[in-house]
């Protein structure tokens, strides 16, 4: 640890030099002798390429780490069921709505698909007979006590819950929620994270200080506990007063807002101080010192040279935080003081199967083995991201 | 060592006030009138002047933080919003030794298991032993407890059904009792919680180990010819302990939002619980005392860690 300022240059020099010594094919060509007339004239264009290709630049630093991200099989499989997640909660609902047929509900009466595969509709009076099978997973009590409940079927392909609602279409919606609540929060983690972390690492000086003294009382108090209290506080205030923001007011998801405003709220110090220490670093290098001296303002600098050299460690900084920011959207749903019904998040699908656990195992075990793939993910992802860009911090 | 604690004292005086006005400030601009919405219909000018001098809410914000601050040292946290003439710390007190016998187990279970299965692993650096170790440790680092004691509660409920055995899934036995009834109640919560820093400690102490056992003084010990035993138990861990001093508070914090979930979910009667229950009555008081409490008990055993820190590990004093 205490060398990687001095030797940074050197470490990685060494770590390059395997791969990029690859690319520097030994070519000997006699360019004297031969112009460039004269190589058309004996050679086809194809061939003419191919002599230029090899001279191309060794790999950037950048695609150094892609290529050791590609090869690290555990972040690129993170990285598929990612996008599998993210596709599903965009446009599963979507098409989910447009499979299944026209079903006489004794309530509502005929309705289709884009009704009861909606993660709000009820469908209280149903009850089906079932292959014995899947009774294997019910109690007796739980047999006796169907109500309106279905396990997977045709119809509800992840069955439904306690009253009646789709729990896949309540899972997709649950994921996207997580999505969103994680965009939000990490576009204000980066924004204010770089912002205060370049400023008090170039600056230093008061807003260093503030910075220090803002992290400390941050990273002392549990950020979960903060969260509570923010939501447990705010969160009645913004079911009425933030309803009417499209889509994410709409539904009950009104209190999101000011969980994703205390999640931001804890995470950004730390993503400022990581941002800190790589422009500490960054500030005593030769490039800035290069174009310092050529006259170039501080502002620019900071905006051309510094922040485009935090990209590795703002990547893996805010992937990392991505897990906390999931499991804190779903614990505070969980907790009650989040998502309100009738909207859908994976932590409140949790609390509402959660009396039933006993009885229904099924409902209450999709959303937590997804919560728990989803978080594992992220969280490989971002290990293999650190891996990939600052291959030092390995052991 | 004098002045590095004076300043350590310093520091953590800063937080405390910190702490405690980030929660008297969000308390103070609480959406609402509670004086009001006590009242109800029954609004009148003069009770309502009354109650809002019972409860201090006529004075000014300097003055109200001030009280705040005041009641914490005599764990007076005012009256409660909901329960009309109720202390707060009486609606606490009853979860108080129910959540410290729940964090504390887990606390002790965690260091109790975490140090030797990261010694362990350090000892067998890159053989399968330490690599499945650390897969397992990862998986439970980046999980939240609630998802564990979620499987929990599912395994031990299908385990009830098709063995027709009669273990719990929720509460809570007597606090502080320990007959074999009580105890069925306890082990889930605690184990669960317990994983919680028991993964942060796994990782630490294998990478303090590993560090410690690269220093020359190992290898010199090792070159004069002491068993390895001595070498390891002797020289190498003891000196391999002295960072995981630091962690305590850490993991304290991690224990104390794991409560929360877990007295959530296996319908504990903690701190954790009424705190929850007081938001869905807008109690305000209730969540900020059990916030600033939690908080200042984060920051104190922050405090205790550094201080332990520099009574076993002596370079410190020099800094």
């Amino acid at each position: 640890m205490d060398t990687r300022d001095k030797n940074q240059d050197l470490a990685a020099e060494s770590f390059m030099t395997p791969d990029s010594g690859m690319s520097q094919a030994p070519i000997e060509m006699n360019l004297t002798i031969l112009t460039d007339s004269d190589i058309a004239t004996t050679l086809g264009d194809n061939e003419l390429k191919d002599l230029k290709e090899p001279l191309k630049k060794p790999a950037t630093p950048f695609q150094e780490s892609m290529r050791r991200l590609r090869r690290d099989k555990r972040a690129m499989a993170s990285i598929g069921i990612i996008i599998f997640f993210v596709l599903l909660a965009l446009f599963g609902p979507f098409i989910y709505q447009h499979i299944g047929g026209i079903y006489n509900s004794p309530i509502a009466g005929p309705i289709g698909p884009q009704v009861y595969h909606t993660f709000y509709h009820q469908e209280l009076t149903r009850q089906d007979e079932l292959p014995s099978w899947v009774y294997y997973f019910y109690s007796d009590l739980g047999k006796a006590d169907m109500q309106a409940r279905q396990l997977p079927s045709f119809q509800y392909w992840l069955g439904t819950d306690q009253l009646g609602r789709d729990i896949l279409a309540r899972l997709m919606q649950g994921i996207l929620i997580s999505i969103t609540v994680a965009l939000l929060v990490e576009v204000v983690d980066v924004g204010a994270g770089i912002t205060v972390g370049v400023l008090a690492g170039y600056n230093g000086g008061a807003i260093d200080q503030v910075l220090a003294r803002f992290t400390d009382i941050i990273f002392a108090f549990p950020g979960l506990l903060f969260i509570i209290l923010v939501s447990g506080i705010w969160g009645e205030w913004a079911d009425t007063a933030l309803s009417n923001i499209p889509i994410i007011g709409a539904n009950g998801n009104a209190r999101l807002l000011v969980v994703s405003i205390a999640l931001a709220f804890v995470a950004w110090p730390l993503m400022a101080r990581y941002v800190r220490g790589q422009t500490l670093q960054l500030k005593e290098q030769q490039f800035i010192e290069a174009a310092r001296t050529a006259g170039t303002s501080d502002f620019r600098i900071m905006l051309r040279h510094i922040i485009p050299n935090l990209f590795s460690i703002v990547i893996v900084a805010s992937t990392l935080n991505i897990v906390g920011t999931i499991i804190g959207e779903a614990g505070i749903s969980l907790l009650g003081l989040g998502v309100q019904p009738p909207g859908s998040s994976i932590g409140l699908m949790i609390s509402d199967a959660q009396p039933q656990v006993a009885t229904h195992p099924w409902e209450i075990l999709v959303p937590t083995v997804v919560l728990t793939i989803f978080v594992l993910a992220f969280s490989f992802l971002g290990d293999g991201l650190r891996d990939a860009f600052d291959p030092r911090s390995k052991d | 060592m004098v002045q590095f604690l004076i300043k350590r004292f310093i520091g953590l005086i800063f937080v405390i006030i910190g702490v405690t006005f980030i929660t008297f400030v969000m308390g103070y601009f609480a959406p609402g009138d509670p004086v009001r919405t006590m009242l109800g219909n029954h609004f009148d000018p003069v009770l309502y002047a009354q109650l809002k001098h019972a409860y201090g809410l006529d004075q000014p914000f300097w003055i109200q933080y001030w009280n705040f601050l005041k009641g914490l040292f005599r764990l007076d946290f005012g009256l409660s919003y909901e329960y009309v003439n109720e202390p707060v710390w009486d609606i606490l007190k009853q979860g108080v030794p129910v959540s410290a016998e729940l964090g504390l187990w887990a606390l002790f279970l965690g260091t109790l298991v975490g140090v030797p299965l990261g010694i362990l692993s350090a000892l067998k650096a890159n053989t399968w032993i330490d690599t499945t170790n650390m897969a397992i440790v990862l998986v439970m680092y980046s999980l939240p407890v609630f998802v564990f004691a979620v499987f929990f509660q599912v395994i031990i409920v299908e385990i009830d059904t098709h063995t027709g055995a009669q273990w719990p899934v929720a509460n809570w036995g007597n606090p502080w009792q320990y007959t074999w009834s009580d105890l069925q109640f306890k082990i889930g919560p605690i184990v669960i919680l317990a994983l919680a820093g028991l993964a942060y400690l796994t990782r630490l102490t294998r990478t303090s180990m590993l560090e410690v056992l690269r220093q020359d003084f190992v290898r010199t010990a090792r070159a004069k010819g002491l068993r390895e035993r001595v070498v390891i138990y002797r020289h190498a861990l003891r000196n391999a302990l002295i960072p995981l001093v630091t962690v305590l508070g850490l993991s304290l914090g991690l224990i104390v939002t794991g409560t929360f979930f877990l007295e959530d979910i296996f319908n504990i009667p903690g701190i954790g619980a009424a705190t929850l229950a007081a938001t869905q009555y807008r109690d305000y008081p209730v969540i900020q005392a059990t916030v600033v409490l939690l908080a200042v008990a984060v920051v104190i055993g922050n405090l205790i860690s550094d201080i332990l820190y520099t009574l076993v590990d002596p370079r410190i004093k020099n800094t």
